[in-house]
């Protein structure tokens, strides 16, 4: 810090001034300090340590001791049958999401503003973002309730259709279906601000002036209000595009079981299975886990910058 | 206008009806839990709706015994407390100085702390980092990993960001350096912003569980989610012997009644807060 106290003929003009310029910042720099050391640590050693994706990893030799495999794990996973069963559940689960969660929140903003009553409007509103702040063990303690053959009304209504009651979850086919509407329960309200205030910023003006022209309810929402917030939907929706890979497994393994993991197993709840969720008696293969993980990781990557790139071109705003 | 309004009348029926329903599926598993940790197993057997069936207290009094419950109830306060104050700090700190106008490679710091956030190191890459550092099995596994959440420092960012400059410009007249202004012109004028991230932080230490599934072995280490998953999603808790028990079923309602309702009393104070912040980090995402 010292070093724009050092003889000026030593650097030429320019290069003074940067010495100056670093000096002037070296509060940042401290302050900047503790971030630095936490990145390094927890953010960018992990991306170090990622390598053992290309070998052999052994516990007792550690990272960098572990012979290299190259693209075994890779070879492996690409080969296996399990690639496509987790790629088919991965996309599955994300255009369920898409089509489903995502588009509830646009409908469920567009009913909020179209209702008149202020009062039950902001009382539902206000009841949708609970399920926000529930953890995701109570909400799925919840829900495993309503299935349980026990208990449950689930297990009840399929008595009802099928004369002997049963576990949707143990039946693999209903878990895209039953995780979809777990989350747009959970996420249709939360989902819906960004629309509310992407609806509140629109000129009130429209409106009178349509309802001069006679514009019932629904035609002021598909002229006015759909228009108006097109360009965050078309945002969101890029986002949502960009993140598809990201089906988290924080909730899905809380809803997985033996039975329904041929269609609950997305990439990151397999990665967890195949490694600190393992529950054979052997050891799990680190490598190997890493390996998926960082496809997905680098996939996702990708697929985020592209995204960005079109939300550049779309919407002449950068997402970051 | 008052016209208009008889003439949507059908409409508006129809479309307040279907939001109160959705309010009402909304509503109805937390009254639906409130009712069943109310009442006795055999009332439960018979189906509980939104009334207690055969009312009792027996569930409250057979949690209040079991220790674990309580004891990670006491892990989770001290979770959230010392972790939303280191997550603060290091994250004032980030946002502060990536903001600042006059920082030298201002670009490299900002694509340093973002990039994270599109390039994940992965579950097992960052295990194996933990792990090198003795953290697994430490508290220090439940507050470091996740000491700045880059979603939250962005939404810090853009609150930092709106500060006027001519509000800077006036304190560095006066003498002020990068330290004072942080802490004497920055700080007291996005208090809003900073509440906002403390309860996103604090939100998310109150209610996350993987983290402890991840890096945590210890019992007595354990928050209270990871207890509430055994009752509720596994179904089974360690009896005092060790053995295992199954739990009666009112018993995990008693428990997610008691270990939610800190979440659902400052729930009206924060919605507000809440709802800003999430805007503002939408905006720019």
């Amino acid at each position: 810090m010292k070093k724009s106290k050092l003889k000026p003929s030593v650097f030429n003009g320019s290069s003074r001034k940067f010495w100056k310029k670093l000096y002037k910042a070296r509060w940042l720099f401290l302050l900047f300090l503790p971030v630095f050391v936490y990145y390094i640590m927890f953010r960018y050693v992990p991306m170090l340590n990622t390598v053992i994706a290309f070998k052999d990893y052994n516990i007792f030799k550690g990272v960098w001791g572990s012979e290299w495999n190259h693209f075994a794990h890779f070879k492996n996973f690409l080969s296996s049958p399990d690639f496509w069963r987790i790629l088919r559940n991965t996309l599955g689960i994300s255009i369920m999401d898409i089509v489903f969660t995502f588009t509830s929140s646009i409908v469920f903003a567009l009913l909020l503003n179209a209702m008149r009553l202020k009062g039950v409007r902001n009382t539902v509103q206000i009841l949708s973002y609970l399920p926000h702040f529930i953890s995701l063990v109570v909400i799925a303690g919840i829900f495993l309730d309503y299935f349980s053959v026990e208990n449950g009304w689930v297990a009840k209504l399929v008595e009802l259709v099928t004369g002997k009651p049963a576990n949707l979850l143990y039946n693999d086919k209903w878990f895209w279906p039953i995780y979809t509407l777990i989350n747009v329960w959970k996420s249709m309200g939360w989902g819906s601000i960004i629309y509310v205030a992407a609806i509140s910023r629109i000129d009130p003006c429209l409106y009178e002036a349509a309802a001069i022209d006679g514009a019932n309810g629904w035609q002021q929402t598909r002229h006015i209000t759909l228009p108006g917030i097109k360009l965050t939907i078309v945002t969101m929706l890029i986002i949502k595009i960009g993140q598809m890979l990201n089906v988290g497994y924080e909730m899905i393994i809380l809803l997985n079981n033996s039975q329904n993991w041929s269609y609950s197993d997305v990439i990151s709840v397999y990665v967890y299975r195949m490694s600190l969720g393992s529950t054979t008696a052997f050891a799990p293969d680190f490598g190997f886990a890493a390996a998926v993980g960082l496809l997905q990781a680098v996939i996702g990557f990708v697929m985020v910058v592209v995204a960005n790139k079109v939300s550049k071109k779309v919407t002449e705003e950068s997402l970051w | 206008m008052v016209g208009k309004k008889k003439k949507s009348g059908a409409g508006q029926v129809v479309l307040t009806t279907f939001a109160i329903l959705i309010g009402l599926v909304m509503l109805y598993p937390f009254l639906n839990v409130l009712a069943s940790s109310f009442s006795s197993n055999s009332g439960l057997s018979q189906g509980v709706t939104i009334f207690p069936k055969d009312f009792t207290l027996d569930a409250y009094k057979a949690v209040f015994t079991y220790v674990p419950l309580w004891r990670s109830m006491a892990m989770t306060l001290f979770y959230t407390v010392a972790g939303t104050a280191i997550n603060m700090i290091l994250t004032i700190l980030c946002a502060y100085v990536i903001t600042r106008k006059h920082l030298p490679f201002k670009k490299f710091f900002t694509i340093f702390a973002l990039f994270p956030m599109w390039f994940n190191a992965g579950i097992i890459p960052t295990f194996i980092t933990i792990d090198s550092y003795h953290m697994v099995d430490t508290i220090w596994a439940m507050l470091m990993p996740m000491a700045i959440s880059i979603y939250n420092m962005v939404v810090l960012k853009t609150y930092f960001e709106k500060i006027p400059d001519s509000l800077e410009e006036a304190a560095r007249i006066d003498g002020a350096n990068d330290l004072h202004i942080l802490f004497h012109v920055d700080l007291p004028s996005i208090v809003p912003g900073l509440v906002t991230v403390a309860m996103f932080y604090m939100v998310s230490h109150l209610n996350s569980y993987i983290y402890a599934l991840l890096y945590l072995r210890d019992d007595n280490l354990m928050p209270v989610q990871m207890i509430l998953r055994q009752l509720t999603v596994l179904g089974s808790i360690q009896g005092i012997t060790g053995d295992i028990q199954f739990v009666s079923e009112t018993i995990k309602y008693a428990a997610i009644v008691i270990t939610t309702i800190p979440v659902l009393i400052i729930f009206p104070f924060m919605h507000k807060f809440y709802v800003k912040g999430a805007m503002s980090g939408a905006v720019k995402e």
